[in-house]
């Protein structure tokens, strides 16, 4: 495959969140506010590019045996060492990122990615791989954010790290507090993926038909 | 057992090289890290205590104060790490406590300032590791105004256990170990003032 389809596959026909229901576990604790879904996403897309190129260019001299505990000391070498970087040199950026950075460590998308992917690929496939894969989770993250942070809180685009209390849509008193909890990242993320099967279900049974 | 060798010599030459990075950049970027966190509490001290433009560590005073605070061998104060004396123009204009309270995903580092008038000056997070979009709005101005004019002999509690302080909604904890770091910088406050010590020295 080229590298845009290795890039754009993520994006929608293998989304992680979507498609592979990969990485639940922070989708449902980060997707609170779109901000959230936006810093999460672009620190993990680039954990995960990253990961996928040092994965992919240790692969010959890697073990098949051994694989998965040098894909954890990786993995986890190169996430301490990009929150180091960046809290000595981009404090600000890690002001807002940083608390997403120990939610990386434990992202299995990075993980899935690595064995699925980088292992048996070229660099420049896993790069892609990996940037697709990346976008398309910060993009799911985004939506599931938006309906969240809309239906929960009332407003849109809040950056509490800067003070910023986002747009105010209708009134706080209106606002179901349940969608930002817990439960309501199950229901919303849940309603969402079986919308997407829906409307790719209809989709496929036209194209059959046509 | 000469391939379970082959690979664990293989495993440990990774993890020597991961183990050799990790050192390499914690060397190069720990002086720096260290240096922002100061500038981070300055700047937090100066928040919580407008009044004051120069502090001074009084690490010494907390540590007596501690000891001398301690019941039956039972110790008190054991969130507040740190303690200011804020002056200006050669006057004492209050105090500034530095709490590490356990919140939801590690310790809070809260800063509370307590001016001479006996009342909460300010309260600034600097770091904390809470829930983004939860736990983490304790970092929101609006959530730390709510700690100013609280007069010392309060108990500052959130209203679930009883006290005046909203919490933020789903991060009642966050906003319970902000609320006992408050309430103990109150305490360490009547503490240090009635005992007069650390005295104006200026």
């Amino acid at each position: 495959m080229s590298f845009k389809s290795e890039f754009s596959k993520g994006i929608i026909k293998e989304n992680p969140t979507f498609r592979m229901l990969l990485g639940m576990c922070p989708t449902l604790a980060t997707s609170l506010a779109i901000s959230n879904g936006i810093g999460m996403g672009l620190a993990a897309t680039f954990v995960l590019v990253g990961s996928n190129v040092i994965i992919s260019a240790l692969r010959k001299v890697t073990p098949e045996k051994i694989r998965i505990p040098i894909f954890v000391v990786v993995i986890a070498t190169f996430v301490t060492t990009v929150d180091l970087i960046m809290a000595a040199f981009l404090p600000d950026l890690h002001e807002v990122l940083g608390i997403f950075i120990p939610l990386i460590v434990v992202n299995c998308i990075i993980f899935a990615r690595a064995e699925a992917f980088a292992f048996q690929h070229g660099i420049v496939d896993s790069l892609a791989d990996g940037l697709g894969m990346g976008l398309g989770w910060t993009l799911a993250l985004c939506g599931l954010s938006a309906i969240r942070e809309l239906l929960g809180t009332g407003t849109l685009l809040a950056i509490p790290d800067f003070g910023f209390p986002g747009i105010r849509v209708f009134d706080q008193s209106l606002a179901a507090v349940m969608v930002i909890l817990p439960p309501g990242g199950f229901i919303t993320l849940g309603l969402l993926i079986g919308l997407l099967n829906l409307v790719a279900n209809r989709k496929n049974k036209r194209a059959q038909e046509g | 057992m000469r391939e379970v060798l082959r690979l664990g010599v293989v495993l440990l030459v990774i993890c020597a090289v991961a183990g050799a990075v990790l050192a390499f950049v914690n060397g190069i970027t720990s002086d720096r890290i260290a240096a922002q966190a100061t500038i981070k509490l300055e700047q937090a001290l100066r928040d919580v205590l407008p009044e004051a433009d120069e502090f001074r560590d009084e690490q010494e005073a907390l540590q007596e104060l501690k000891q001398e605070a301690s019941q039956e061998g039972k110790p008190r104060f054991t969130i507040t790490d740190k303690m200011y004396t804020g002056y200006s123009q050669g006057e004492r204009r209050g105090f500034a406590f530095m709490c590490s309270p356990s919140g939801y995903g590690g310790p809070i580092e809260t800063v509370v300032g307590v001016s001479s008038d006996r009342k909460v000056s300010g309260v600034s997070v600097i770091r904390h590791t809470e829930t983004p979009g939860l736990g983490a709005n304790i970092a929101n101005r609006e959530f730390q105004m709510r700690f100013v004019g609280i007069p010392v002999g309060t108990e500052v509690k959130v209203k679930k256990d009883g006290g005046d302080i909203d919490a933020i909604t789903g991060a009642t904890v966050s906003s319970r170990a902000v609320a006992n770091a408050v309430n103990e910088a109150l305490q360490v406050f009547e503490v240090v003032t009635d005992k007069g010590a650390p005295e104006n020295e200026l």
